[in-house]
């Protein structure tokens, strides 16, 4: 019996010696902060709306400047397609992933040093087939050509087409809920950006959030009295819609009014019942 | 070159002339999953396993569906198993078997394989006690550990796929039951158990367009955590001939590698084998 005993025991033994345990990594998460786009608190009046107008427009161009990070998205976009190849294996869907992908995309620069365009890095993870909501990332002196696309008839920071803009500082990206392994699409894709940005003849911080979606609106959160308003930028228009706490608005931002929006576009924007004006 | 009928000559003698006729008696027991070896000098020649009693203790065989796919598959898939009888102590029974699995094959393809590509050595270890309960009734248990090393770099779960089950080391147990009607037929009762399988580790570099370095480290589970087979059966013979078969239900525990498959459904159990 004794003898039985210890065949036992050793053989119980090996088993502690095979655990694995990939761990991951854990950081802040975006998810509070992707809820206060959909449900902004603060409000806005005359007094308040000309300067709040005026800081959205600063950031979007500087969004506009690094070509609103597109290919950030496209490089997730692709990353999170080698993570579902690896875990699918042909058509295999039983398997449960639990992953760290840790990927280099090399930055776009204007072609002449590739190797001195910088280096972006980020970490995405992969937890019992879905796809972590939260990437973190850095960018090392990436550098960017810049489009010249800019707000209709508006640049506020000195860019001009084809310049290098240089942006140097950290990245955290919400990815949007539900993202399983089977059914992976992104749908909009929510930065904070913390760092440097140097253009040809200006140096400006970087510290602010936008949303991004796949149709390339533009929304962007400015702090207001009360929390914050988001303002929906969408390209070639001045058109803008703004969400508050106290209501939606549709601006026009050449004109420097805003409605209150009726349904959730502002494809029809009247001027008959302005509410805000600067 | 060998003429036809002299090669069927040279088997009856073979078969027939053996002073060990294998029905199932006190000395002639089924050695599957149980503590139990063939006699020395006996061989066990089957449609799904060859194996070959050295002593009356020892035996060693090895699994004939990875030979005949060898040359399908074009690489080697090496297999070897060795079972010691460690203990006789009245009725009960104790053995350690220990199997080797090589294999290197890649891009499998048929109605029955899914995208068998493996390349890795598995080492089944088990331990199995016996008890000899009454003329009829035989309990066995076993305890299994399926050590599996995956060489190089394993890129995903295919890679380490074999018919579908994923080369994952594991921990099983395993409790049997025959009973007997006669020398003729016995019914016999299989279940197994996997209450540990370890999650496969994958360590993928892959480069995305120009441009773009991805380092993914993973760890896979297949769905085949405690994984359970419970198999009825039997099991004719007369004289040497031999015929194994049932039908169970549960996950596939591939045999002789022991490998767990994530897929729940009919398990069929089939051998024909000659034993003299």
């Amino acid at each position: 019996m004794h003898q039985l005993r210890s065949v036992a025991s050793g053989l119980l033994l090996l088993a502690p010696l095979a655990c694995s345990g990939l761990s991951l990594p854990e950081g802040p998460e975006l998810a509070e902060l992707d809820a206060a786009y959909d449900a902004p608190e603060g409000t806005v009046d005359d007094e308040t709306i000309a300067a709040l107008a005026d800081l959205s427009l600063s950031r979007l161009d500087a969004i506009l400047g690094i070509g609103r990070l597109d290919f950030v998205t496209e490089s997730l976009t692709d990353v999170a397609e080698v993570v579902q190849e690896t875990a699918q294996g042909e058509g295999e869907t039983r398997f449960q992933l639990k992953a760290v992908a840790s990927v280099e995309r090399q930055c776009p620069g204007d072609g002449s040093d590739p190797d001195g365009d910088g280096l972006l890095t980020y970490t995405m993870r992969v937890n019992e087939n879905d796809v972590l909501d939260t990437v973190w990332g850095d960018f090392d002196r990436c550098r960017f050509p810049d489009t010249g696309e800019t707000f209709p008839g508006a640049s506020v920071l000195p860019r001009s087409e084809g310049a290098i803009v240089t942006y140097d500082g950290s990245m955290d990206v919400y990815l949007g809920g539900n993202l399983h392994l089977s059914d992976l699409s992104f749908r909009r894709f929510l930065f904070r950006l913390q760092g440097e940005l140097e253009l040809e003849t200006e140096t400006v911080a970087v510290d602010f959030d936008f949303r991004i979606h796949t149709d390339k609106r533009t929304e962007i959160r400015i702090p207001a009295d009360g929390g914050d308003v988001v303002f929906g930028f969408t390209p070639g228009t001045t058109d803008v819609r703004l969400e508050a706490g106290d209501g939606s608005y549709c601006c026009d931002f050449a004109e420097h009014f805003c409605v209150l929006a009726e349904g959730n576009d502002c494809d029809a924007l009247e001027t008959g019942d302005q509410v805000l004006r600067w | 070159m060998v003429k036809p009928s002299s090669f069927l000559l040279a088997l009856g003698i073979v078969l027939f002339s053996s002073p060990a006729w294998a029905d199932h008696t006190e000395r002639d027991r089924q050695t599957e999953v149980s503590a139990f070896t063939l006699q020395a000098q006996q061989a066990r020649l089957g449609l799904l396993k060859l194996e070959y009693g050295i002593l009356d203790r020892w035996m060693v065989g090895t699994y004939t569906l990875p030979w005949v796919l060898m040359p399908i598959v074009k690489g080697p898939i090496l297999n070897l198993h060795t079972k010691v009888r460690l203990l006789d102590a009245g009725n009960f029974h104790l053995a350690g078997r220990l199997g080797i699995y090589y294999a290197n094959v890649q891009n499998i393809e048929s109605s029955s394989v899914e995208n068998g590509s493996f390349k890795g050595t598995i080492v089944p270890m088990s331990f199995i006690g016996s008890y000899v309960l009454s003329k009829r009734w035989t309990v066995s248990s076993e305890l299994s550990w399926v050590q599996t090393v995956a060489h190089g770099d394993v890129e995903s779960p295919s890679d380490s796929s074999v018919g579908g089950a994923v080369g994952q080391s594991n921990f099983q147990l395993s409790v049997s039951a025959e009973y007997r009607f006669g020398p003729h037929v016995a019914l016999n009762l299989l279940t197994r158990f996997a209450p540990y399988v370890q999650p496969l580790e994958l360590t993928t570099d892959a480069e995305v367009g120009p441009d773009t370095v991805v380092q993914l480290e993973a760890e896979v589970e297949s769905g085949n955590q405690n994984a359970f087979l419970i198999q009825p059966g039997v099991t004719f013979s007369w004289g040497i001939w031999n015929l194994r078969a049932g039908l169970g239900v549960g996950n596939i525990f591939i045999p002789g590698p022991l490998l767990v498959s994530g897929l729940r459904t009919l398990v069929p159990d089939f051998d024909f084998y000659v034993r003299f």
